[in-house]
């Protein structure tokens, strides 16, 4: 795969990517720096994938692993300008519940529904199967309308 | 009740985050390897392998083949299975027309275009073809329509669509393959904007995939999308487009594939691995291997991980020389095997499906276990000890 080929797949999926950066760490702040480092990843383990179909499939999952791994060192963002607001959803109570739901409930929705992956390929990219995503989705959106409040409907 | 839409949960992207990713992309050859000095030997080897690589791409002028065969000459067998019939079926000025197509036995890989001189905004749609009657056991849309996503159809624009299905059935190589598609466009019957769009931009692809709709499918299987949505009130068919296509047993003698001869079944102390199908075909490979536990798996941490040794592991192919025979494929995930099933109380399903082909199917196969894991990319394998089992295979 060239620069060319490499660049337009990844603009071509950068509103997802940013999507799951955003939700699996839980804001803004290290989302830049996850996405940086997944790209340069990807790109020098580009030969690797040998189905280029899988291409965005694995460049989200290896973005997710960035995430934890930046959740896992905690370093401490680079400061933003002070005139650049962190963006906010339209739904912040339902961000903020999303964000409560366990990670492994949290991660298919996210893909699926907000990412719009389809339980298989949210199965390959969570590195596990497809009747496990579908359950954990069924789970986690119960678990979700509880956070919310009784009587919520998830579309 | 309260409707609640999980996309609101996320904020739009910030054009910094695309700033970001524009400036990482504009400096990736920066970080590449430093260049090598090359001799001129070798760039006159290169030249001359290009050459002969180009008329080989000549002689075929076929989408499918380089795709399937990434950047190595098709197979002579790959080459006389792709059939490029042109054959259309056309209804109030909308046409579906196949392209081409290669049946190997394991897999039917398709190319097909719709177009349409209707001044009406249209959108297209394809369901899984039939092969003999009987539906195909899925696969992927890698191009143009998909089973949850529809095409937006307007004139003089053609869509392609690039297929590759699996075969339910074997396909007897001595008699004629029937093969059974079923295009269709729609008119909206409400408006677009009501559909949910694809997150990719510049796709112009409209999904009607909603949970009502997913209901209806599961109910009767038998059911097509464009009566789905139909029956939904989404969209009326303006255009109904049925192909046949008859595959002569001639051209299915190049369909050879390989079939596990004898012992298929392994047992270790804590599980059995079957050896279901180790299928090496002219333009494809087909890798099936059921895990059965003989105890209950690990629980998934935080993190969504499992270092249950019977979860966390990937296959690889081996030749009898002991080199990876999917080094010499493309297609699934770091040269292993993908693994699906069920999580605990079924068998773990490691199914693997390659495109191209090394030249010559093997007389054995050995199947290495290893640790999955993504900071491995393009990394040797190290497999597990005393886990991996060779079968022997036969045309």
């Amino acid at each position: 795969m060239d620069k060319q080929e490499f660049t337009e797949r990844v603009i071509a999926c950068e509103r997802r990517l940013f999507r799951v950066a955003y939700l699996t760490l839980g804001g803004y702040c290290h989302c830049e720096d996850a996405v940086q480092e997944a790209l340069v990843k990807a790109w020098a383990g580009r030969g690797a994938l040998r189905d280029q179909r899988y291409f965005e499939t694995w460049l989200v999952r290896i973005l997710i692993n960035e995430c934890r791994n930046l959740q896992r060192r905690a370093r401490p963002a680079a400061p933003l300008p002070e005139n650049l607001a962190l963006p906010e959803p339209e739904d912040t109570p339902l961000r903020d519940a999303l964000l409560a739901l366990h990670p492994k409930y949290r991660a298919p929705i996210v893909l699926h529904h907000l990412a719009g992956y389809s339980v298989k390929e949210a199965a390959a990219i969570l590195h596990t199967m497809p009747g496990v995503v579908r359950w954990r989705l069924e789970q986690g959106k119960r678990r979700l309308r509880e956070l919310l409040g009784d009587g919520e409907e998830l579309k | 009740m309260k409707r609640v839409t999980l996309s609101k949960a996320c904020p739009p992207m910030p054009q910094a985050f695309h700033d970001r990713i524009t400036a990482t992309l504009e400096r990736l050859e920066e970080r590449e390897m430093p260049k090598r000095k090359v001799s001129a030997l070798l760039i006159a080897a290169l030249i001359g392998a290009l050459l002969l690589a180009g008329l080989a791409y000549a002689a075929t002028q076929s989408g499918i083949l380089r795709e399937l065969f990434g950047g190595k000459a098709p197979s002579e067998a790959a080459q006389q299975l792709l059939v490029q019939p042109g054959k259309s079926a056309e209804q109030n000025g909308v046409r579906l027309t196949v392209d081409e197509y290669l049946l190997d036995g394991n897999l039917l890989h398709m190319t097909c275009t719709f177009t349409s001189t209707s001044d009406e905004p249209l959108i297209c749609g394809m369901d899984w073809p039939k092969v003999n009657g009987v539906p195909v056991a899925g696969g992927t849309f890698t191009r143009g329509v998909g089973m949850d996503a529809l095409v937006a159809l307007k004139k003089n624009a053609p869509v392609t669509v690039r297929m590759s299905a699996i075969l339910r059935e074997d396909v007897d190589a001595s008699r004629p393959v029937s093969i059974s598609l079923a295009g269709y466009a729609l008119a909206p019957l409400i408006d677009l904007a009501h559909f949910k769009e694809d997150l990719s931009p510049g796709m112009d692809v409209y999904s009607l995939w909603t949970d009502e709709a997913s209901t209806l499918f599961v109910k009767d299987e038998s059911q097509t999308q464009a009566e789905i949505y139909e029956k939904l009130g989404y969209a009326s068919t303006a255009a109904a487009l049925p192909l046949e296509i008859s595959v002569s047993a001639e051209t299915l003698k190049a369909a050879v594939h390989t079939v596990v001869d004898g012992k298929d079944t392994f047992d270790f102390p804590e599980y059995t691995l079957k050896v279901v199908r180790a299928d090496f075909g002219a333009a494809s490979t087909m890798v099936e291997l059921h895990l059965y536990p003989k105890r209950p798996f690990k629980e998934y941490d935080e993190d969504m991980n499992n270092d249950d040794p019977l979860i966390d592991r990937a296959y690889a192919l081996l030749a009898p020389d002991g080199k990876e025979l999917t080094a010499a494929l493309t297609g699934g995930w770091d040269g292993g095997v993908m693994q699906a099933g069920e999580e605990n109380g079924e068998p773990l399903h490691y199914c693997w499906k390659g495109d191209g082909n090394p030249v010559d199917a093997p007389e054995t196969v050995t199947f290495a276990p290893y640790v999955w894991s993504t900071d491995d990319w393009g990394k040797p394998h190290d497999y597990l000890p005393g886990e991996a089992v060779t079968v022997a295979l036969k045309k």
